[in-house]
């Protein structure tokens, strides 16, 4: 964390920090598909249903879910915003340099055969 | 076939990217700090161009990449090598211009062999909140719809 020269991202800092857990990526989606109760996002998981509200907690304070109450019942679904935002931002980041890595693999390729008709 | 990326969030603030080549260590280095290779992998995505004006690879080196696309569209990449250790890592601070400046982006780049071949392993410490708000408030990201411009503005980000 930087404490000194950059503004606090508490926001962004925390969706990251809920996101790095791999039962609450599950989670999110699962909720890709629509609103649900804890019951039905607990179903296909292992852990017991206080875990996934945990989970969803966490998930709930990074704004990337939303929870309204229903009776007993507090289904949850998809934030729009900030999940939206990450989302776009990696994948942004991870097909550019998809991109770059694929051209500099025919760099050096073409390198690599340069450099054996030399050797012969 | 390309090989696979992995792209992985670590903690709160960084990114861990990983790829291997078939290249050994050193070319894969060379690829990486002479000028004449960088400006052909990191051209980004078609109907752009790439120029760099300055890349001095050592320590406290400076390096400016300007980027010229459809629309008049433009910015540039700038940043400082920190730490220089042929061929195996890299660390540098990169500011992108957009034309305003971003905050400084620390990224470590390692090489290892791996087989004949070479694995990568990069490691970024994200932009602040603010930075990301700011290239999403810009236009540049509209919900999940990209142009090829916003792609490549964010390509080093």
């Amino acid at each position: 964390m930087d404490m000194e020269s950059s503004a606090p991202s508490p926001q962004m800092d925390a969706a990251f920090a809920a996101l790095s857990d791999p039962t609450r990526r599950a989670i999110l989606a699962r909720l890709a598909g629509g609103e649900m109760t804890v019951s039905e996002i607990a179903a296909p998981f292992a852990v017991s249903q206080p875990a996934i509200s945990h989970h969803l907690k966490v998930l709930e304070q990074a704004g990337l879910i939303t929870r309204r109450v229903d009776g007993q019942r507090r289904p949850c679904r998809l934030a729009g915003g900030t999940l939206e935002e990450l989302e776009a931002w990696l994948d942004t980041l991870r097909r550019a340099l998809t991109a770059n890595y694929d051209r500099l693999d025919a760099v050096l390729a073409e390198e690599m055969a340069k450099q054996h008709i030399q050797k012969d | 076939m390309p090989k696979p990326l992995t792209f992985e969030l670590v903690g709160e603030t960084q990114l861990v990217v990983t790829r291997d080549f078939d290249a050994p260590p050193a070319l894969v280095w060379r690829a990486h700090t002479e000028p004449q290779f960088v400006e052909k992998w990191q051209a980004g995505f078609d109907g752009w161009t790439l120029e760099i004006i300055t890349f001095d690879v050592v320590p406290g080196g400076k390096y400016r990449l300007d980027y010229a696309g459809p629309d008049d569209g433009a910015f540039s990449i700038t940043g400082t090598f920190l730490e220089v250790e042929a061929p195996r890592r890299i660390v540098q601070e990169e500011i992108m211009l957009m034309p305003d400046p971003t905050p400084a982006n620390h990224v470590e780049t390692v090489f290892s062999a791996k087989g004949e071949g070479t694995q990568m392993v990069m490691t970024m410490t994200l932009p602040d909140a603010e930075t990301r708000k700011e290239m999403m408030d810009t236009g540049m990201l509209d919900g999940m719809e990209f142009s090829y411009q916003s792609l490549d503005a964010l390509e080093l980000a």
